[in-house]
């Protein structure tokens, strides 16, 4: 339960998922549960696809058909609460936040992780960015079964 | 003894902001600031924060400090003096100060105490043994100087701070075994609390920590279970073996300069602790003394920042020195300020101004 | 132990600073505080208390607990968590009260 562990359920996450036909394309998935004062992924967004509005205790919601998926918002959420996902057959493909070292390398396998922090699969590596703008926030496209696109949100790495 | 307009005690967030539009206003400023630095808890936060732009959201802590530092770069009516604390307010508008050995005594026509909070302790068996840090220390230790705390460390509390400093003790390569928490639910901001939870680290709520153990040091705590009352459930202690214990249950207002300059004071435990009556221009009830920041209600860095510019404004207006954009200026960050605190996590702050409103009197300029 | 790498701050290596504790010589870097560089040096015990002479250490890094004060250049009661390290500093831990001589 989010209040006493962090953990949104099954329900709070999938009302943050578009449906699986708009992910032929990448999209945001915009996980803030919460009403707190905040609107910087409304504001880094170029493409006007996550509205807020005055009121930026207002919980971000994404215009679908607008979203690239480019994944600007991801690194600028303070609380980094947002990921990127998109279908492509049978993989999933996801860019999400990083901010631990080692980091991750093109092509490595890192263990993919669930909410509650749990290996459920492996996690292919396909692209990491670090610029400027991001601010130390990388950026790591990965690929995990699509089996996972509801439950996998970040990844660990395999060398401890 | 020197003379200024505007004696600001503490170079924080909010102290830093109101030396920005008092000076701005053409009046002349001293900032008192007892450490060697400038920026306040800002320095050593590594994280993004939040709010809108106008508050620097999604810049991280430290860059904001240097923001705030450069606004006050071309103002020529400022005298910083760091390592300079602040030992004494007098009710004739006297500041005394001990800075390098020497004991100096400053006076004003108006006073801003910025001076922030300090942590709260928790009561349990063996407290005091080393390897028990406050949350924010860590933070200093880790950030400011690069040490290592310890290998292995479990978190008291579950605040903002508690659920950011476990995320950022991991960042430095501490392993975090567990963060616990006295109620049932999580006291900080649901994403804190989501970016620490898949890290696979339990955040235990109704858990409190029972003692600590070690002979010179600390080597592991007992912690136990607690019921809807707070009491203890019998047979339900663990043992946890770390080095490094942090404790970050919640802050308290510096209320010291403000209680001996016999200001009057009210116990409001929504804005953490003691804190001077004040009106709605921050002054308290001694006319030259004004309060923002950590100080007047524990909040956010960018709830201490719209304070500062906000008291700021006020104290140009009480020496006749009115910034060139009052008006435009106090609605603007008024504005602001009350859209901070418009959320959940606002409404605290509110019942506590209230209460403080409650114990109101009126205040001659 | 120091950090040596981080994901979002940068640790540049720093001169060197020599100081004396407990009659050792022992070294940390320019900007250390004198606490701080006594922790890196996994010094964790920093004094005692005056009655019960129970260990202290590190507390609030900010110099309001009291938990770090040590003899300093012969001065005690010198909050070391907030005075900075100079080379050929003199440290000793205070056992008890501090005396004005």
């Amino acid at each position: 339960m989010l209040n006493r562990n962090g953990v949104p359920s099954l329900e709070q996450i999938l009302s943050r998922f578009p449906k699986s036909a708009s992910l032929t394309r990448p999209k945001a998935i915009l996980e803030c549960y919460e009403d707190i004062p905040c609107n910087p992924c409304e504001t880094s967004c170029p493409f006007d696809a996550i509205n807020i509005g005055s009121n930026i205790n207002t919980q971000p919601k994404l215009d679908v058909e607008a979203c690239t998926g480019c994944g600007i918002c991801v690194t600028s959420c303070p609380g980094l609460a947002i990921i990127v996902a998109q279908i492509k057959g049978q993989e999933a493909i996801f860019k999400i936040p990083y901010e631990f070292i080692p980091y991750p390398n093109k092509d490595e396998i890192w263990h993919g992780l669930n909410r509650k922090g749990d290996v459920i699969c492996d996690a292919k590596i396909e692209h990491v960015s670090l610029n400027k703008k991001q601010d130390h926030t990388m950026l790591v496209t990965v690929s995990v079964p699509v089996i996972h696109l509801h439950e996998f949100v970040t990844i660990r790495s395999k060398h401890e | 003894m020197i003379h200024k307009d505007l004696i600001i005690i503490g170079g924080g967030p909010s102290g830093l902001s109101a030396a920005k539009t008092a000076l701005e206003s053409g009046i002349s400023v001293l900032i008192l600031e007892r450490s060697n630095h400038l920026g306040g808890q800002l320095v050593k936060q590594t994280h993004k924060f939040f709010g809108s732009k106008e508050q620097y959201a999604k810049t991280r802590g430290y860059d904001i400090a240097q923001k705030l530092l450069l606004d006050l770069k071309h103002f020529e009516n400022l005298t910083i003096k760091t390592e300079s604390t602040v030992v004494g307010l007098y009710s004739d508008n006297v500041v005394t100060v001990l800075s390098a050995d020497k004991y100096e005594r400053y006076q004003a026509k108006a006073i801003i105490v910025a001076a922030g909070a300090s942590e709260k302790f928790l009561a349990f068996e063996n407290n005091d043994l080393p390897g028990i840090y406050g949350a924010g220390a860590i933070q200093t230790l880790m950030n400011l100087y690069g040490v290592l705390p310890g290998k292995e460390a479990v978190m008291v509390g579950s605040g903002n701070i508690g659920l950011i400093v476990s995320y950022q003790l991991i960042q430095a390569g501490v392993k975090v075994k567990a963060i616990i928490e006295a109620s049932s639910k999580i006291g900080g901001y649901k994403v804190h609390a989501s970016k620490i939870a898949r890290l696979g680290i339990p955040i235990l709520t109704s858990t409190t920590i029972k003692k600590a153990i070690g002979e010179t040091k600390l080597e592991s705590i007992e912690i136990v279970l607690l019921d809807e009352n707070w009491k203890e459930i019998e047979g339900t202690s663990k043992n946890i073996k770390v080095d490094t214990l942090c404790i970050s249950v919640g802050l308290t207002p510096m209320h010291q300069l403000i209680s001996m300059i016999g200001a009057e004071m009210k116990f409001v435990s929504e804005l953490g602790g003691f804190v001077p009556i004040i009106n709605e221009h921050h002054q308290t009830s001694i006319n030259s003394v004004f309060i923002c920041g950590d100080a007047i209600g524990i909040e956010e860095a960018s709830s201490a920042m719209m304070e500062g510019y906000l008291t700021g404004l006020y104290v140009s207006k009480y020496l006749k020195h009115e910034h060139p954009e009052y008006e435009k200026e106090t609605i603007k960050y008024e504005k602001q300020l009350s859209m901070l605190r418009d959320g959940p996590f606002g409404s605290k702050t509110k019942v506590g101004l209230q209460k403080l409103k409650e114990g109101n009197l009126h205040v001659e300029s | 132990m120091r950090i040596d790498k981080h994901p979002i701050l940068e640790f540049p290596k720093k001169n060197e600073v020599f100081f004396m504790f407990e009659g050792e010589q022992v070294s940390g870097y320019e900007g250390d505080t004198i606490a701080s560089a006594l922790h890196a040096l996994d010094v964790k015990i920093l004094s005692y208390s005056i009655k019960e002479h129970r260990p202290r250490g590190f507390y609030c890094a900010i110099g309001n607990c009291a938990s770090c004060k040590m003899i300093v250049n012969g001065i005690p009661n010198v909050k070391t968590c907030i005075t900075p390290l100079t080379t050929g500093m003199v440290v000793e831990r205070q056992k008890n009260k501090g005396v004005i001589k």
